[in-house]
């Protein structure tokens, strides 16, 4: 019987030592961050979406002036002439990226730096919170301003605080932008600010195409006119479009009241109302490498 | 009884080696996607897994290999592209690892080699299917330390994933090259 049990042990113990591995899985701690809209930009504010460190982002925006109730004569506004901006920007870490940007509307050229502050990883209610700070220098000089280029007044500057979340299985973007501008009007005596409540809603049907809604009502301060060849106020800046990401680029094709492109400028408000014959074609593309 | 009693005591005498990925080491996992518009590498380190015999010869007697991917892990240089590899290709929420668990089919060490020429056959996993795969290795131990070479390629039809259009932001080839360079460390209880 001894002999037996000790048999018994033997084999039990054959079948114990050779029968696994002795790797552990281990599960990776490195957290992907949360992505949520596509795009580091929609067609006028910014996501809290960061560019990957290395990468670089080039955008180009057309708003044009003609509404597209010019109809066919001015090709439903298209023929021109148009508010164009071209930018570049840099992914620094993998959560700050810097934009370099310039609009032919006061020769206006900003920096933008646009930190990710806050990641909630939620499964019901993702949420991201950025911030981002931008100076924009005005180096056009109309015909009667006496003052140089690099003069003090003609600098701008402003700050954002991002937040975004995706609801419904990531089809339903939402965006709230609060926005702070110093030095609105830079032709102005006395120092104006403008502070806005942008908001945001992008709708994904799929990876391709996707709808979009902005509006960016400015809640206190000056909302009058940047340009000393206009005239009147500025209106509350909406703008309808949808995005379609293919073939490397995504495409931004709106209508909208506002054809002023840089931060400093769109967030005075609109050049335009939103009545009806106002309403402007533009596009923007950004191209990420 | 006694025959018995000495045999199965020399039977279990350990002839077994493990050897474990090192996670410190310049592990490599590279596919190449190559379209007629596009062609891109994505890249990671992010493996694991392990070798393991029971055999007196390298290779031999009972044996396994398994190893994995942690495909959040890769990159291609390009985050967009990295994120729509992620979220639309390899659907990396639902599956986000992919592995090779097999065994050696053939090994074979000529005089003048310094390496082991394996021939693998398993099952691969990738985006929730399992397939049957042949995959050729070389293999070279050099005292401690043990690295494991294989190319090969795989059909993306064949995992159920399909290829985004030339349209999508994401250009993928519907054959995937893979390169792959690991390097193992002899498992000890005390270096686990």
């Amino acid at each position: 019987m001894k002999s037996l049990i000790i048999l018994f042990l033997i084999l039990i113990s054959n079948f114990l030592l050779f029968a696994q591995p002795k790797w552990e899985k281990t599960t990776p701690t490195e957290m992907l961050d949360l992505e949520l809209f596509h795009t580091t930009q929609t067609a006028n504010f910014p996501t809290t979406e960061s560019l990957q460190k290395g990468n670089i982002m080039y955008e180009i925006s057309h708003r044009f002036l003609p509404s597209i109730k010019d109809g066919y004569d001015q090709f439903y506004g298209l023929d021109g002439p148009a508010r164009i901006r071209f930018a570049l920007g840099y992914g620094i870490t993998n959560n700050l990226m810097a934009t370099i940007g310039r609009s032919n509307n006061t020769d206006n050229l900003d920096l933008q730096l646009k930190q990710k502050l806050f990641q909630n990883y939620s499964k019901d209610v993702p949420f991201v919170v950025s911030v981002l700070g931008g100076a924009s220098w005005n180096t056009e000089i109309p015909t009667g301003i006496d003052r140089s280029r690099t003069d003090a007044a003609n600098f701008q500057f402003y700050g954002q605080l991002i937040f975004n979340t995706m609801l419904f299985d990531n089809k339903l973007g939402i965006g709230i932008v609060p926005s702070y501008l110093e030095n609105s009007f830079i032709y102005a005596i006395d120092k104006q600010y403008t502070f806005t409540f942008g908001t945001y809603l992008q709708y994904y049907f799929n990876r391709m195409w996707s709808t979009w809604i902005e509006y960016n009502p400015v809640v206190t301060g000056y909302r009058g006119r940047i340009r000393l060849d206009e005239t009147g106020k500025s209106y509350n800046s909406l703008a309808i479009g949808v995005d379609i990401e293919t073939g490397g680029h995504i495409f931004h094709i709106m209508v909208t009241n506002n054809a002023r492109l840089n931060t400093s400028q769109y967030l005075v408000g609109a050049d335009r109302s939103a009545n009806e014959d106002m309403w402007r074609l533009g596009f923007g593309i950004l191209r990420y490498f | 009884m006694k025959f018995i009693f000495i045999f199965l005591l020399i039977s279990n005498i350990s002839f077994a080696s493990e050897w474990n990925i090192s996670k410190k080491a310049d592990n490599l996992v590279k596919f190449t996607s190559s379209t007629s518009l596009l062609d891109f590498e994505g890249t990671t380190n992010n493996v694991d897994g392990y070798i393991y015999w029971d055999g007196s010869e390298a290779f031999t007697g009972k044996n396994e290999v398994y190893f994995e991917v942690y495909l959040n892990s890769v990159k291609t240089g390009n985050g967009k592209r990295d994120r729509d590899m992620r979220e639309d290709v390899l659907e990396t929420q639902k599956w986000s690892i992919t592995y090779f668990k097999g065994n050696f089919k053939q090994v074979e060490k000529k005089e003048n080699q310094n390496y082991y020429s394996v021939i693998l056959v398993g099952k691969m996993f990738l985006h929730g299917i399992e397939n049957e795969m042949v995959i050729p290795g070389k293999i070279t131990i050099d005292e401690n330390l043990m690295t494991v070479e294989s190319n090969y390629s795989i059909f993306l039809k064949n995992f159920n994933i399909e290829a985004p259009s030339l349209l999508a932001f994401v250009k993928v080839a519907e054959e995937i090259k893979l390169d792959l360079k690991f390097y193992l460390k002899q498992h000890r209880e005390d270096n686990n």
